[in-house]
C-alpha cells in the first residue's frame, strides 16, 4: 500500500489509486480545527476577538480541500513522478492557495491561543516582519526545485511527505506577514505588505525562465518518466514555467489589488472626518 | 558549494547550445562521448529485415554512410521504448539539418506477433515519421542482437487479457558512418547527452 504519492516508474493510468496517508494528513488538520473550535472557543470575547464566523469556517475548509486536491491522486501522483507541470501546479496550490485560505479561516481568538506562549509569540512576531519569511520561503523554494533534491526524493514516500510538508509550511510562513491577522504583532502597513508581495512576484521568474526557455529537460525524473498521453518532456517543462509565472503572478497581483483597495478605503475613511471638520 | 556550481552548470547546459558550437559535426573522439563507449568497436550486423512497407531492408547497405541508431524494442513497451524514441526525436528536432540528415533511427521489433507493419508505422510516426520500423523472424532478430552483444529478447507471461511484456535490451546502439558500433546508450541517457554526442559521433572515423 502506498501512503503518500511517490514516483514509481510505472506507466500512467487513469485508474484511481488510494493514498491513505494523504487522507490522514488532511483529516488530522480538519479534525484538529473542529476540536479546537468546539473545546477552546471562549464563551465571552474581549477586544477584537469574535465568535468564529461561517466565512472563517468555509475558508478554512476550502484551504483543507485545496491541500487534499493537491496531495492526492491524480494531481499528487502526476506531480510525484510524471509531469513537471503537475508538480508546479501542486506547488502553487500548496503555497499560494491553501495557506492563505487556512490562515484566514483561523479566528483571531484561536490564533491568539496558538501563540500564547512566550516562544510562540516571539516567533509569530519575527514572522510578522518581511525578512525572515522571505528568506525562509525562498530557501525552501530553491531547495525543493533543485534537480539533486528532486532526484533524491523521487521514489521515497517519506521524503515526498517531508518535502510537501516543508512546502506547505513555507507557504504559511510566507502569507503570515502579508495577511497580518493580529495587531499586537505590529504587522507591516499595507504599502509594505504590497511591496513584500511584489518582490515575491519577481523572484520565481528565474526558475520559470529556465523551465520556459531550456532546450532540454532539466529534471531526469520527468524526462525519463513514462509519458502521459504522449506529452513531451520539454513541452511539459515549458507549461510548468508558464504556470509558475502566470498563475503565481495572477494570485499575487490579485492579492495586492485587494490590499491596495483596502488601504485606499482605510485612507479615505481616515480623511473623511477631517474634511467634514474643515467644511 | 561545488554541488551548487554543478547545479547551475547543469541548468545552463540544459538551456545553452549543445556540445560544440552550432551542433555541426566536429572531428570526434570516442572518449568525449557521454554514452557507454565500447572497448572494441563492433561491425554492423549482416542481416536483412523487412520494413513497414514489406520491402527487404539490408541493414548494412541501406545505412551505409549514415550515423545509425539501432534499437530493439516493441510498441507495447510501457516505458523504455517510448521514452528512448521520444528523447531521440526531440533532440533531432533541435539539431541542424547538417546533423539530422545524416542520422538514421532504426527500431527493430522484438514482438513481431503484435507489432504488425501498420502498427509499427503508426507508433513510430508519433515520434518522427523518418524513424524506420523493421521486423524479422525471431532467429534473425536474435542474431542481430547477439552481433552487437545484446541479450536476446524474452516474452513474458501472458495475462488473462492476452497481454504480455517482452524483456529486451534497453540500449540504443550507435554506429558511426564508417559502419562500426562505437557506443551504446542505455535507458537513462538524457536529451542533452544525445545532443552532445550525435554531432561527435558523425565526426568519429
Amino acid at each position: 500500500m502506498n501512503w503518500w504519492c511517490a514516483a514509481s516508474g510505472l506507466p500512467w493510468t487513469w485508474e484511481w489509486r488510494a493514498f491513505p496517508g494523504v487522507w490522514l494528513f488532511v483529516g488530522a488538520i480538519a479534525l484538529g480545527y473542529v476540536r479546537a473550535l468546539r473545546r477552546l472557543e471562549p464563551a465571552r470575547f474581549a477586544g477584537d476577538d469574535a465568535p468564529t464566523t461561517r466565512r472563517e469556517i468555509a475558508l478554512f475548509f476550502a484551504g483543507v480541500a485545496v491541500l487534499w486536491l493537491a496531495a492526492d491522486w491524480p494531481l499528487g501522483l502526476l506531480a510525484a513522478g510524471y509531469l513537471l507541470s503537475a508538480r508546479t501546479l501542486q506547488y502553487l496550490l500548496f503555497v499560494m492557495v491553501a495557506p492563505p485560505l487556512i490562515l484566514l479561516g483561523l479566528p483571531r481568538w484561536l490564533l491568539r491561543r496558538l501563540i500564547r506562549g512566550r516562544v510562540a509569540f516571539r516567533l509569530a512576531r519575527v514572522l510578522s516582519r518581511p525578512l525572515v519569511p522571505l528568506l525562509a520561503f525562498n530557501a525552501v523554494f530553491i531547495a525543493v526545485h533543485l534537480p539533486p533534491v528532486i532526484a533524491a526524493t523521487a521514489g521515497s514516500q517519506l521524503a515526498g511527505f517531508a518535502l510537501d510538508v516543508a512546502i506547505i509550511l513555507s507557504g504559511v510562513v510566507f502569507w503570515w506577514p502579508a495577511l497580518a491577522r493580529l495587531p499586537e504583532l505590529e504587522p507591516m502597513a499595507y504599502p509594505a505588505r504590497i511591496g513584500y508581495l511584489l518582490l515575491s512576484v519577481f523572484l520565481p521568474t528565474v526558475p520559470a525562465s529556465f523551465y520556459t526557455y531550456a532546450r532540454f529537460p532539466i529534471y531526469p525524473l520527468y524526462e525519463l518518466a513514462p509519458r502521459v498521453h504522449g506529452i513531451g518532456a520539454v513541452a511539459d517543462q515549458q507549461v510548468a514555467g508558464l504556470t509558475m509565472k502566470v498563475l503565481g503572478g495572477f494570485i499575487l497581483f490579485g492579492t495586492m489589488s485587494v490590499m491596495f483597495f483596502r488601504w485606499h478605503r482605510i485612507e479615505e475613511t481616515a480623511e473623511t472626518p477631517r474634511k467634514e471638520t474643515v467644511a | 558549494m561545488r554541488w551548487l556550481m554543478g547545479v547551475v552548470t547543469g541548468l545552463t547546459l540544459a538551456c545553452g547550445p549543445a556540445g560544440g558550437g552550432d551542433g555541426a559535426a566536429a572531428a570526434g573522439d570516442a572518449a568525449d562521448l557521454r554514452g557507454r563507449v565500447l572497448p572494441q568497436p563492433l561491425a554492423k550486423p549482416e542481416v536483412v529485415f523487412t520494413d513497414t512497407e514489406g520491402r527487404p531492408y539490408d541493414l548494412r547497405r541501406q545505412t551505409e554512410g549514415f550515423l545509425t541508431l539501432l534499437f530493439f524494442g516493441y510498441t507495447n513497451c510501457p516505458d523504455v521504448c517510448p521514452v528512448h524514441m521520444a528523447n531521440i526525436a526531440a533532440v533531432l528536432k533541435e539539431l541542424p539539418p547538417s546533423v539530422t540528415m545524416r542520422v538514421k533511427v532504426l527500431f527493430v521489433t522484438t514482438d513481431p506477433a503484435r507489432d504488425t507493419p501498420e502498427r509499427l508505422r503508426t507508433w513510430l510516426a508519433q515520434f518522427d515519421p523518418s524513424f524506420v520500423g523493421l521486423t524479422g523472424d525471431t532467429a534473425t532478430v536474435n542474431r542481430a542482437q547477439a552481433a552487437v552483444q545484446l541479450p536476446p529478447s524474452q516474452l513474458g507471461e501472458v495475462d488473462s487479457a492476452g497481454n504480455y511484456l517482452v524483456g529486451h535490451a534497453a540500449a540504443v546502439v550507435a554506429f558511426t558512418p564508417d559502419g562500426l558500433a562505437r557506443a551504446m546508450y542505455p535507458f537513462g541517457i538524457r536529451q542533452a547527452d544525445w545532443a552532445h554526442d550525435l554531432p561527435l559521433l558523425l565526426g568519429i572515423r
